[in-house]
């Protein structure tokens, strides 16, 4: 019986293994910060030069890879310096529209620098 | 311990129940990938992203969701509805799968699945179209799983398979799946495999084949399980090259332009019978089981290019032409066979015919032609060893009758008559037209009866006869040994 009981929670912890569900998506960038969404009934569109997943919305050529995670592995997000939107490369809205800082209002955009991806919220 | 037990078997039902996948829908067409399996799906330069080897255009993705569904791997999916189709493929073997949808025209090109766990790709289809197709590129073998489909393809072929492998075209069980294809085309088959087709399936499958025929296949075919009934070919309704197998199942054949079922070379060799038919080419029919039945009132019923063997299951057939033809030798060593011809011989082979075991009815047309025919012009023989006989039309000259065959000197038009070898009777019932002499041998002496009234039996021979048949009443025949120099005329090869 004993045996017959251990093989039960061997098997249960293969399936368990199998059918794992996760609850978050993670998105890395090119530049290595990450951002989770939570996988749950996760819906993603892409339109132009953007793919929306849940509340966020990244710019392709900034994904590097995308994969099921249990754990929310989104990097802080770092406070954008005066200096770092000085440094923007390029600057893209929510629907993935390039724009220049003198057409920013408010609302929340990608910012890209050289070396990394922000987002900001103008208020 | 009861309850652990318990509560673990709970806990393995309700894990085995969940699943979570990602949809990626591009058009018509959804890869299903579970997120068990995905790993890190890359992309690149924001135009493309990779999944489980599947690379996708990005443009071209209109959605991606994730829910609980479960995945069967290995599958893939494809619903008609109307003039629409949507295809749903399973994570595992989306690199190897490129689908094509136009209205409800489906076309897969499947490449190398030999890293596929299980090594086999199943297509399911589902679902009613009034103008839909199936079509398979690659060369690599899978199952085409018939769902519950009906399809008519007023254009062309319903499955149009060019992958040389061997297919499997399966009706699941409990299901009814009916194909039409279109008239006036330049397909060759309502069904058409350039490679080989097994047939199987607990369900049930009807084909009509408008064009030509109602089903063809380049190599072989086998048959097991299912149930297929081929409505109407212009041309042959089951067609194939290098040997035609059934083991099993149900086949009913009716309403076709040349024969029910034909099997010729493919090559210009015949390798003969090979063990297990590996790599077999011989043109060959075998009947090891099951229930088939053809009318025909345009060829032959069933045509064989090389050798015939029937050697079990229950075969009826009515035809114009000969019923059941061989280009060379044929034998019946088994099974339960009526084989009557309106305008020909019953049973023909253009080589020897070998008559070893069975119950067999044999109904040639008027003469020249005989119930049982060999091609005595050729030197080769009718050799009767055993089996239980009726042949109506006589046998052909010069047999070699190692089993005593008797005669009457004559039989009566649609009359019940009783054939009693041992302690077994069967009953048959005479035709409205047939050649003369009645001719009939068994393992033992016979007797014969005419005029009985059937009271019970299993019906055999098309409803023309019961065997453990109980009679009543009738008046006996005088029966004489049958001479293998007298009988029916004999004539040379018909092919």
């Amino acid at each position: 019986m004993k045996i017959f009981v251990l093989g039960l929670m061997i098997f249960s912890g293969v399936l368990t293994t199998q059918a794992g569900e996760y609850t978050f998506v993670t998105f890395e960038m090119t530049d290595g910060t990450k951002a989770s969404v939570p996988a749950s009934s996760l819906t993603m569109t892409i339109s132009g030069n953007t793919l929306k997943a849940g509340s966020q919305t990244f710019v392709l050529t900034n994904l590097s890879k995308m994969y099921f995670s249990d754990t929310n592995e989104s990097t802080a997000i770092e406070e954008v310096t005066t200096a770092t939107l000085d440094e923007a490369a390029e600057i893209y809205d929510l629907r993935g529209n390039k724009v220049r800082k003198d057409q920013m209002k408010r609302g929340v955009y990608v910012v890209k620098t050289k070396n990394k991806t922000y987002k900001m919220i103008v208020k | 311990m009861k309850k652990i037990i318990v509560i673990l078997a709970t806990l393995l039902l309700t894990i085995a129940a969940v699943g979570q996948t990602l949809h990626v829908t591009m058009g018509s067409v959804t890869y299903q990938f579970p997120a068990s399996q995905t790993g890190d799906m890359n992309f690149a330069n924001g135009e493309t992203l990779t999944i489980m080897g599947k690379t996708l255009t990005l443009s071209a993705i209109d959605a991606m969701t994730v829910d609980d569904t479960t995945v069967q791997d290995n599958t893939v999916s494809i619903t008609y509805s109307g003039t629409s189709a949507t295809v749903t493929v399973a994570g595992n073997v989306t690199q190897y799968v490129t689908p094509t949808v136009n209205g409800a025209h489906v076309s897969i090109e499947q490449t190398n699945t030999s890293d596929v766990d299980g090594d086999e790709i199943t297509y399911v289809l589902s679902g009613t179209t009034t103008n839909g197709s199936f079509s398979l590129e690659g060369s690599y073998k899978c199952t085409i799983a018939l769902d519950g489909l009906t399809m008519t393809n007023p254009s062309g072929a319903c499955l149009n398979i060019t992958n040389g492998k061997r297919i499997q075209i399966s009706a699941k069980k409990g299901t009814e799946n009916t194909l039409t294809d279109g008239a006036n085309g330049s397909h060759t088959g309502c069904i058409y495999s350039k490679g080989q087709i097994q047939l199987q399936g607990n369900g049930t499958l009807n084909v009509a084949g408008k064009t030509k025929h109602a089903i063809k296949s380049g190599d072989y075919i086998r048959i097991k399980n299912l149930t297929l009934n081929i409505t109407s070919a212009k041309k042959d309704g089951i067609s194939c090259n290098e040997y035609f197998l059934m083991q099993s199942g149900t086949v009913t054949i009716k309403g076709v332009g040349d024969e029910g079922i034909q099997c010729e070379l493919d090559g210009t060799t015949s390798t003969g019978q090979t063990t297990d038919h590996e790599d077999e080419d011989s043109g060959n029919i075998y009947i090891e089981g099951g229930t088939l039945t053809v009318n025909n009132t345009s060829g032959e019923g069933i045509e064989s290019k090389g050798e015939l063997f029937i050697s079990s299951g229950n075969v009826t057939v009515n035809a114009k032409d000969d019923a059941i033809n061989a280009a060379s030798h044929l034998t019946i060593s088994g099974g339960t066979v009526y084989a009557c011809a309106t305008n020909n011989d019953g049973i023909d082979a253009n080589g020897n015919c070998y008559i070893q075991g069975g119950i067999i009815f044999a109904i040639g047309a008027r003469e020249p032609e005989v119930a049982i025919d060999a091609n005595t012009e050729k030197n080769f023989k009718l050799y009767v060893t055993g089996g239980t006989i009726i042949a109506i039309g006589g046998l052909e000259r010069g047999s070699s009758l190692t089993q005593t065959c008797y005669q009457a000197s004559s039989w009566t038009k649609s009359k019940w008559y009783a054939l009693t070898i041992g302690d077994e009777t069967i009953a048959f019932k005479t035709p409205s037209s047939g050649g003369n002499g009645l001719v009939v041998s068994g393992a033992s002496q016979p007797t014969l009866k005419q005029g009985v009234t059937v009271s019970d039996g299993t019906e055999v021979f098309g409803g023309n006869g019961y065997t453990g048949a109980t009679v009543t009443g009738g008046s006996s025949v005088s029966l004489s040994e049958y001479s293998e120099q007298g009988g029916g005329g004999g004539h040379g090869p018909r092919w």
